[in-house]
């Protein structure tokens, strides 16, 4: 056996809770890690980017493409078909997101042959995101004056 | 001879017949037809009583009576009888002759019952100087007349109005019959100077979702054409009148209902919603639009962002009624013109989600008997239309609706936020929990959906209604391999949505290029391809399921399906959270099921059957050799050592392989230590589970000595290499371990100084 490190411990403790103190140790939501997906950013604009998917269950398709919020619109960029668990795939990925978002969005979908589906997606933030400008537009989209229906009660 | 009697009967017949025809020519006259009467002793009785009847005729050979079962076939020519008279009654006789017509005669008896009156007012309050219509019936009476309020001389039905009112008012009627004492209706109408309005509050929610079977395999599509109205339960309700002021706040009830008494109504009043809801356990909860921050030197979630506040068009109230309602409609944001949604109008979103967290909380109060721990903190859930996730790891942009994940529930907390709305990289902690929500069209429409929005609540009321020690981190529903307790939570998580909507059915909408799909599952059946077990967190779900199941084996109630996590047990119980444990205390509480629950267990391939709340007797395997993964759970000795392997890559599935958990047994008086030895190259990350004690430090990558005081009924630990387990557990942003490469299986030894 090569040379033992004995750590000269005794138990320690991250405070009582099982979660360390740490908002990126959040109850995620269950999203779709059966598609094994993870993303590589290689430009922040045109937002470029290799996204991998190491699918763990079974699929019969994999797409992966723009978001809707892409300039042009969605557009499916790979799709791969014959999936074999455990593999690795590759798709590489550029596209310009519309101004006046904060985000471009990337998506992997996966399909059964049963029909049901997994989705992962990934967002490239908007370095050139106009920030003054949009917060002007969320002032505005907040005031919620007159945005319900009321209905008197007719007799 | 007979021949001539024959003939002898024919020569009669034919004289009779002689005689006969030639009669009218002269001789006797033909007798009249016949004629009857019918006389009654009483024309009216009291229901019940008796009348006589007297009949006579001439000419009659026979008399037929008719009207009632006593008065009725055939009775002779002439006579009289009593009878009784039930209800209001003709009695009949048709007497013939030997010549036509019959002769017919009848009389009628009116029995009278008890009377009775009805009196109706229009509305049963107005408001002062109006006036309302009053409506009159009676029955079984003869005659009516108005005794308070209304004109003594009326009809037995009928309708007057008042007279504009200034003062609560009685209104009354006597109606009576010649056999009964008179009878009175009465009608208070109450006058007020003000008013009531009830709200009741709806918002608008995407419908079921359809099969598009134009493609091939069929797709299914959200439908937001036919959107569904639910009410909004405990909503945060207001009245803004036009100089500003609001009357005092209240909360719908879970119809979606809510009364504002003492209006004024000259008055006009704006139906004013914000989305906020004080739950059944007093806990705030409020829905905040981080896409706006209203203080941008604010470092907290709290003050930084604000509630969704929505008005309607002002109601004008009707002066007449003093109890007005009008319906309150939250759109869904769907343009049936153009077949989109609208970001700018989706105005149900953070209503839904109040609706969503409102009816998880009193559903979790309801199967704990409203028990409370009271130390819930304020909840805040941040949410806006461009919500998106998927953002760089460890960065939290909330200004801009860009997080890692596409949604999280803060446990503990998080680091200030800097005038960008980005959460710092250093700095203390803010203990204020708050739960992100992807809502992006572009990424995932998550307020639609309850259960992902019940799935982090579940994390919440998991956190400080059963346990405090939650684990966290990424995982998959459907995925397989994940460590026990991880699975055990997020399957709980799913399960008790699967059980609030009482169906095994869920579904998520996400776009797909220009349209979206709705990603559905099913918890009631096995996934193609898939290995039950506990280290599968769609198993635990579906668990919960086939436990609520009301066409399953035990169909336990929610109260009694959750009943164990709010056990002392459960919440003090020395060992980790696991399914073994819940099985054990289960089958506790109901002991008639024990049966039903292990064979349960068995056909979701967890043992139930005979084992402990440590699972010592599980032995389904997971991905890895037996040796690799069981015990579930190693008990490390008090004496000597004990040697624990872990296995796996970083973010690799099966995390019990790269965390393993261990058993401490404690006399609650020791302090006991222990030396761990480990493969060179390679750092331990340890966790027990104990309070913490004085000189235990922590830092980036090295462990320091220290000692703990293990509790008298003992605890549980893991133990892992270090950047296998803080990959799945630990935010690696923050690099409590640094991050290498570990080796495929590391063995630890434990030594008991």
């Amino acid at each position: 056996m090569s040379k033992l490190v004995v750590f000269s411990l005794s138990l320690f403790l991250i405070g009582c809770a099982f979660t360390p103190n740490n908002q990126a140790v959040a109850h995620q939501m269950p999203d779709a890690e059966e598609l094994g997906a993870s993303i590589r950013v290689i430009h922040a604009s045109p937002a470029t980017a290799v996204i991998s998917v190491k699918p763990r269950t079974s699929f019969s398709e994999i797409e992966i493409g723009l978001g809707r919020n892409a300039v042009g619109g969605p557009k499916t960029i790979c799709v791969i078909s014959a999936v074999v668990i455990g593999q690795t795939y590759t798709c590489q990925l550029q596209g310009d997101v519309i101004s006046t978002d904060t985000g471009l969005v990337m998506t992997v979908v996966g399909i059964t042959r049963a029909g049901a589906t997994s989705n992962k997606s990934f967002t490239i933030p908007n370095p050139n995101y106009d920030r003054k400008a949009d917060r002007e537009q969320q002032k505005k989209l907040s005031r919620g004056e007159q945005t319900l229906i009321i209905k008197p009660e007719i007799r | 001879m007979n021949q001539m009697r024959i003939r002898s009967i024919f020569s009669l017949c034919f004289l009779g017949f002689l005689l006969a025809a030639c009669g009218g020519g002269g001789g006797s006259n033909p007798l009249p037809p016949p004629s009857s009467s019918l006389s009654s002793s009483a024309t009216e009785v009291r229901s019940g009583g008796t009348t006589t009847l007297q009949w006579s005729s001439s000419n009659a050979t026979a008399c037929t009576a008719s009207g009632s079962s006593d008065w009725t076939g055939s009775i002779t020519t002439s006579g009289s009888k009593s009878v009784p008279v039930t209800q209001t009654t003709t009695f009949s006789i048709s007497c013939s002759g030997s010549t036509a017509p019959a002769s017919s005669s009848s009389v009628s008896v009116t029995a009278w019952s008890a009377p009775t009156a009805t009196l109706t007012p229009s509305d049963a309050e107005i408001l002062t100087n109006s006036t309302v219509e009053l409506s009159w019936a009676s029955q079984n009476t003869k005659s009516c007349k108005g005794t308070a309020g209304i004109a003594e001389s009326i009809a037995l039905t009928g309708k007057q109005v008042s007279t504009p009112l200034t003062q609560t008012t009685t209104f009354s009627i006597e109606c009576q019959n010649p056999f009964f004492d008179p009878v009175r209706a009465t009608a208070q109408v109450i006058v007020s100077a003000t008013f009531d309005l009830t709200l009741t509050v709806q918002y608008e929610t995407v419908g079921p979702s359809v099969l598009d079977e134009s493609t091939t395999p069929a797709t299914r599509r959200p439908n937001f054409e036919s959107p569904s109205r639910r009410p909004l339960a405990r909503g945060f309700t207001e009245l803004r009148t036009s100089s500003g002021a609001a009357v005092p706040s209240r909360y719908t009830d879970r119809e979606g209902k809510v009364t504002f008494s003492g209006l004024d109504p000259s008055r006009k009043y704006t139906p004013t919603l914000t989305s906020k809801t004080l739950t059944v356990d007093g806990v705030e909860i409020a829905v905040l639009n981080n896409r706006n921050p209203v203080n941008t030197s604010a470092e907290t979630v709290r003050e930084r962002y604000r509630p969704y506040v929505n008005s309607s068009a002002e109601f004008t109230p009707d002066t007449r009624r003093a109890k007005q309602s009008v319906t309150i409609v939250i759109p869904l944001g769907y343009d049936r013109d153009t077949k989109k949604l609208v970001d700018s109008r989706r105005e149900s979103g953070a209503y839904a989600i109040i609706d969503y967290v409102s009816t998880h909380q009193q559903f979790l109060s309801d199967a704990r008997n409203s028990v409370s721990r009271g130390d819930q903190p304020h909840l805040s859930i941040v949410w806006s239309p461009s919500n998106k996730g998927g953002g760089n790891e460890g960065e939290y942009r909330l200004d801009e609706g860009i997080v890692p994940s596409s949604g999280a529930y803060s446990a503990s907390g998080y680091r200030a936020l800097d005038a960008n709305g980005v959460e710092k990289k250093t700095g203390a902690f803010i203990s204020e929990p708050y739960i992100y929500l992807s809502g992006s069209q572009d990424f995932e429409i998550m307020e639609q959906d309850p259960l992902i929005l019940i799935h982090e609540m579940v994390h919440y009321s998991q956190r400080w209604l059963m346990r405090k020690t939650t684990p966290a981190g990424s995982h998959s529903t459907v995925g397989e391999w994940q460590d026990f307790t991880l699975s055990l939570h997020e399957g709980v998580a799913t399960g008790i949505p699967l059980m609030i909507t009482k169906s095994p059915i869920t579904e998520r909408i996400f776009p797909q290029g220009a349209n979206f799909r709705v990603s559905r599952r099913d918890y009631s059946q096995v996934i193609e391809a898939s290995t039950q077990g506990w280290f599968q967190e769609r198993t635990i779900s579906s668990l919960k399921w086939k436990l609520f199941d009301p066409t399953g084996s035990t169909k336990l109630t929610p109260a009694q399906i959750l009943a164990p996590y709010f056990s002392t047990e459960w919440i003090n119980g020395p060992w980790v959270s696991n399914p073994w444990a819940y099985g054990a205390i289960l089958k506790q509480q109901n002991p008639s099921l024990t049966g039903a629950i292990d064979a349960l267990g068995t056909d979701s391939k967890i043992t139930f059957a005979g084992n402990n709340v440590w699972g010592d007797q599980e032995s389904v395997l997971g991905n890895r050799t037996f040796a690799q993964t069981f015990p579930v759970i190693t008990r490390i000795s008090t004496t000597g050592t004990t040697s624990v392997c872990s296995t796996g890559e970083k973010a690799e599935y099966n995390k019990l392989s790269n965390r393993r958990y261990l058993r401490f047994d404690g006399d609650g008086i020791t302090s006991r230590r222990y030396s761990v030895t480990g493969a060179a190259g390679t750092t331990p990350y340890i966790f027990v589970n104990a309070p913490r004690v004085a000189g235990i430090i922590r830092n980036s990558s090295s462990l320091t000595t220290g000692s703990i005081v293990i509790p008298s009924g003992g605890t549980w630990g893991y133990i892992g290499e270090c950047s296998v387990v803080s990959r799945s557990t630990i935010d690696s942003v923050n690099n409590f371990c640094g991050d290498y490469s570990p080796p495929a299986e590391t063995c630890w030894t434990f030594t008991a100084q």
